[in-house]
């Protein structure tokens, strides 16, 4: 970014942050706040600041106008010292982040509608497993390529990591051990672990006898299970689909041989079957959950990598939520752009498919596209 | 659910509000209590509760085979556990603190094993976990698995339908054990006024003595030579100046405290460190030796977790047999006593004979639920 499409963006976020009304999080003099300011040298972090009142903390935005806004997940008794050890940490809110980056390559869209899907399932097991309250539940687009979930609920919140990482393990389907998971008693029909374990096996079944295992198939072994087993099972695959689809887990359908060839499958981490098994887990960010002192976005705030509204969202809004329309955060006049580089993709519901060269595109876009280091402010046309 | 306890019950969970109460019935405070016959009474009886918590699982099965039904005796029982708390936490010993915890929970443990399902139930909610036909909320599960570290109780591994979390009947007594050991972790430790500690000061030493003579039947006096590959790695890397990862600052520290080494010789281990700080060493090894008074139990990590931070290096045959660096150390020095004695015909203290011998081998390994709360050190870099 150039000094001229520099200041012209950050008099956008300034004209944003006066004309917008920017929410404050619960407790607020509690956290602790960074920010990230547009600047051409190197990127640096601002922290360990407080603010007493929400209004200081308002006209900080509008003064500074930051391309960042974070405030700590954690309350502390001096959130402002320079020291972790100092802040005295009362306690933390429950959070889980779902970031596209970790989910799927693409195109910006793809990757927006994907991390979409693990929101839901997500959500899911938030409330029809772990038993979470919609009320306590505030979802929020991140403003960039995914969502952050944060959950306020008293007794969670002096929770350490060990606890947390409870919940984002079980989010995750992370450390799964077949003779456990396949010892309680469960309907065929509920949503948990030992059911999608078992339909992942299922799954995986009808892959191992298809042609593209034939390759892995040439090997000693599948997956870390002898090839001696693989077969015994291959043999059985009808029998083994119909008992575990009818829900029928006896000792004769789930034997030694399954539970062998699961422990191994469950133990080779980039193999097919973890993959089978991650696509009905929600793919959330370990670090993110298990770190009690973390900074995440401020709802409402903007995200300085793309312009967007870092926004929050209503439970019934989700399902028709479509970030690059209904987050956008500035004005419709028209603002003149070079684009540096080739851009294709949506914004604002029109597709574009552009070369280099001057443009007149809206503010949102062109803002959009200065984050993102695809055009510099325009001359004339 | 309606239950009363009987007088017996009170004296046999004596960390219940309830048992608590019972004591109150002496009419005066603990601090005035120390100076009456009663109160001397109990604090030998508090001194005769810690050597228990010392000798394993003989000293639970001694405790729960003195229990009395006579009111008087009973509290008694209940004065004792409130003044062992008092005596370690005046004492300022980590490991202590973490004996006496891990004592109060399994003799509970032992005593619940023998209760019928009312007692059970009862125990259960009074530590806040409610459990009804054998299903529990999600939040008090949790709170308690974390001190579990197998397997089965991760909440991955369980049915959770709509926050209720299934366990079974043999689990509900475990998930309790775990939940009064989270409980005294919390608790256990106190602040006590400086001026009531120097009132019990012979106690205070004939616990501490105590505490030394067992050190020296388990692991006899600290010898460098029976170090496991491991921890002799690390001092290696600190003599020679290397800026080893906190992990393994830890891991030394806590071996080392474990093994019986005063803080000062800690600290000289440190100290070969040419950029060795004083400040800084003192304060870290302080920290993790629990003389700064706040914070879990430390305990040196499994071999497990050693891998896994990367510092399990030099593995060697006795390695492979053994999963935790203390095991390590208690096998190769009582190899090389038997050597030296075999050579030189010297009578020393040997770990064999010695009466009070804990019978579980693996007894520093089998308790590790430490090692799941351990905590990373500060993130300070991280946004989302």
């Amino acid at each position: 970014m150039n000094r001229e499409t520099l200041e012209f963006t950050r008099e956008c976020f300034r004209n944003y942050y006066t004309n917008s009304n920017i929410l404050s999080p619960v407790s607020m003099e509690k956290r602790e706040w960074g920010f990230i300011f547009f600047d051409l040298d190197a990127v640096h972090m601002r922290r360990h600041i407080a603010f007493l009142r929400a209004e200081e903390f308002r006209s900080y935005l509008k003064n500074l106008a930051p391309a960042h806004v974070y405030y700590s997940t954690a309350y502390y008794g001096s959130p402002d010292a320079p020291q972790m050890k100092d802040k005295n940490w009362s306690g933390a809110d429950l959070v889980f982040d779902l970031d596209a980056d970790h989910i799927k390559r693409g195109s910006y869209e793809e990757m927006l509608l994907r991390v979409k899907e693990e929101l839901f399932k997500l959500l899911s097991m938030l409330t029809d497993e772990l038993g979470f309250s919609k009320k306590e539940i505030e979802i929020v687009f991140s403003g960039g390529r995914g969502y952050h979930i944060h959950i306020r609920n008293a007794a969670v919140y002096r929770w350490g990591s060990s606890e947390r990482r409870e919940l984002i393990d079980y989010i995750c389907g992370t450390g799964l051990e077949p003779s456990a998971v396949l010892k309680f008693q469960s309907d065929f029909k509920e949503n948990n672990w030992k059911n999608r374990m078992l339909d992942s096996l299922m799954e995986y079944l009808v892959w191992l006898d298809g042609p593209d295992s034939k390759q892995a198939e040439s090997s000693k072994s599948i997956e870390g299970v002898p090839k001696k087993i693989v077969e015994k099972i291959l043999e059985k695959k009808d029998f083994l689909i119909e008992k575990i689809s009818l829900g029928e887990l006896s000792e004769k359908v789930i034997d030694n041989d399954v539970k062998t060839i699961l422990n191994a499958l469950l133990t080779k981490k980039d193999g097919n079957f973890q993959k089978i098994l991650n696509e009905r887990a929600a793919r959330a960010d370990e670090p993110v959950t298990t770190d009690t002192k973390r900074l995440i976005r401020l709802p409402s705030s903007l995200h300085g990598g793309t312009g967007l509204q870092v926004m929050k969202l209503e439970w019934d809004k989700i399902q028709e939520f479509r970030p690059l329309t209904d987050a956008t955060a500035f004005e419709d006049r028209e603002v003149r752009v070079e684009l540096i580089k080739p851009f294709s993709g949506t914004f604002s519901d029109n597709s574009y498919d552009i070369k280099k060269g001057p443009y007149r595109v809206s503010e949102s876009m062109a803002v959009f596209l200065f984050c993102r280091g695809y055009a510099e402010l325009g001359g004339s046309i | 659910m309606k239950i009363a306890l009987d007088v017996r019950d009170f004296g046999k969970y004596p960390f219940l509000k309830e048992s608590q109460a019972f004591l109150s019935e002496y009419k005066i405070p603990l601090d005035e209590l120390i100076r009456t016959d009663n109160g001397k009474i109990a604090l030998n009886h508090a001194v005769s509760r810690i050597k228990r918590a010392l000798s394993g699982h003989a000293g639970i099965v001694g405790s729960i085979a003195s229990l009395s039904n006579d009111t008087g005796r009973v509290r008694i029982e209940i004065a004792s556990y409130a003044f062992s708390r008092i005596l370690v936490s005046c004492a300022k010993d980590r490991y202590l603190i973490s004996r006496l915890t891990q004592f109060e929970a399994d003799r509970a443990y032992l005593l619940l094993l023998e209760e019928n399902d009312d007692i059970i139930e009862y125990v259960a909610s009074r530590m806040g976990l409610t459990i009804e036909q054998n299903e529990l909320q999600l939040i008090p599960y949790v709170e308690a698995a974390v001190q579990i570290s197998l397997p089965k109780w991760r909440l991955v591994n369980r049915s959770v339908i709509r926050g209720m979390v299934k366990i079974s009947n043999d689990e509900k007594i475990e998930l309790i054990r775990a939940k009064i050991l989270s409980f005294q972790r919390q608790n256990l430790h106190q602040a006590v006024p400086g001026s009531i500690c120097e009132e019990i000061l012979p106690f205070i030493a004939d616990v501490i003595k105590e505490h030394q003579e067992k050190i020296l039947e388990q692991f006899g006096s600290v010898d460098e030579t029976s170090y496991p590959p491991c921890m002799m790695a690390i001092i290696t890397a600190v003599t020679k100046g290397f800026n080893i990862p906190h992990t393994a600052r830890f891991a030394l520290t806590a071996f080392l405290h474990t093994i019986g080494l005063s803080l000062d010789g800690i600290i000289e281990v440190f100290s070969r460190a040419p950029d060795f700080s004083i400040e800084k060493t003192q304060y870290q090894v302080e920290h993790i030796s629990g003389r700064s008074g706040y914070g879990t139990d430390y305990t040196p990590p499994l071999c497990a977790t050693m891998q896994t931070y990367g510092i399990c290096t030099n593995k060697d045959s006795l390695c492979e047999k053994v999963n935790h660096p203390l095991t390590y150390y208690k096998i190769k020095k009582k190899e090389l006593i038997k050597k030296k004695g075999e050579k030189s015909g010297l009578r020393n203290v040997n770990p064999d004979s010695s009466p009070g011998k804990n019978t579980n081998e693996d007894d520093d390994s089998s308790d590790v639920t430490g090692t799941r709360s351990y905590k990373e050190g500060e993130n300070d870099d991280t946004k989302t």
